[in-house]
């Protein structure tokens, strides 16, 4: 056996685990915007006052934002859960594998353990490919969301024309900033999932050939 | 198990599985397969000499003989690769 696939395998593992866990945090924070944000713009509205169409884009604003919110913290909790069983099993068998008194290496048992984890992690991406894509455009929409929530709200603490509370000014502002930090973050997201999806279908590429190779093997062509 | 395998990745498991001998409801169960596609799966590799089927105390069981050795060789190197010396993600 060799180490090196076992090392790597799980540092790819726990990568996508980072990967998916920064996806829930966005998701998360998407959704407490949406909600603080929503409920402060229609209150009014369920006290009976008319809605100004100024207010109108924001609130709808909001509404998609929660909802793609929701969707998206659903999306990753459903990868998440699946990943961490395979991610559960890797573990499994690093810490049987650390325990062995024998001082060469992996037997074939482990081998065999170890491709399967490999058969489990392709057979996940195979069937989650686009479930891991969509997760391109949660990054991207929270960054407009975010933005879009953000930026009037930003100018216009700047200009002076925000309802600053002089004992909450610092909260405020960390506040704003920290949606403008955490929008421009989530734009970074998409690019390190691009980056995953590329070196996936690169590997299932490479799996197709190495079926291919099997398939002759079994036709006894090879 | 979940997600999708193939064709080749589920021989695999199946002779994985049956090095030790095993009936085919175990297999069933350990591969997840339902019981039409695991008779075709299990008939296929039987025909190709990489099972063998025998009776023990009643019981019938199957194991992997050793016909299954260079198709087992095959897939563990070129899996093995795939994370060895394949393409690689890190954050």
């Amino acid at each position: 056996m060799e180490i090196n696939s076992l090392t790597r395998l799980k540092i790819e593992l726990d990568s996508f685990k980072l990967l998916v866990t920064a996806n829930l945090v966005g998701a998360a924070l998407t959704l407490a915007f949406s909600i603080s944000y929503g409920v402060t713009n229609l209150i009014p509205f369920i006290s009976g006052e008319p809605i100004e169409p100024r207010q109108l884009p924001f609130i709808l604003i909001l509404i998609s934002g929660f909802a793609t919110a929701i969707s998206w913290i659903t999306r990753s909790a459903e990868l998440m859960e699946e990943h961490d069983e395979i991610t559960k099993g890797l573990e499994e068998i690093i810490k049987r594998y650390k325990n062995k008194p024998s001082e060469d290496g992996l037997d074939s048992s482990y081998d065999d353990e170890v491709i399967g984890i490999i058969v489990r992690c392709l057979a996940f991406y195979r069937k989650n490919t686009d479930k891991i894509n969509e997760l391109k455009w949660g990054g991207r929409l929270t960054g407009v969301f975010l933005l879009a929530t953000g930026i009037p709200q930003f100018i216009s603490f700047i200009d002076g024309s925000y309802p600053v509370n002089s004992y909450y000014v610092l909260a405020q502002g960390f506040a704003l900033v920290s949606s403008l930090v955490v929008s421009l973050a989530a734009w970074y997201v998409p690019v390190i999932i691009k980056r995953f999806t590329e070196t996936w279908d690169a590997r299932l590429s490479l799996a197709d050939d190495a079926n291919e190779k099997l398939k002759r093997i079994l036709e006894g062509t090879e | 198990m979940k997600g999708k395998r193939t064709l080749y990745e589920i021989y695999w498991e199946i002779l994985t599985y049956a090095r030790n001998q095993k009936t085919s409801t175990n297999i069933i169960h350990r591969c997840s397969l339902n019981s039409k596609i695991a008779q075709e799966h299990i008939g296929f590799l039987m025909n190709k000499g990489y099972l063998r089927r025998f009776e023990e105390n009643g019981q019938n069981y199957l194991k992997t003989t050793e016909e299954a050795k260079p198709f087992l060789e095959a897939f563990k190197d070129m899996y093995l690769e795939l994370f060895s010396r394949g393409p690689e993600f890190k954050l």
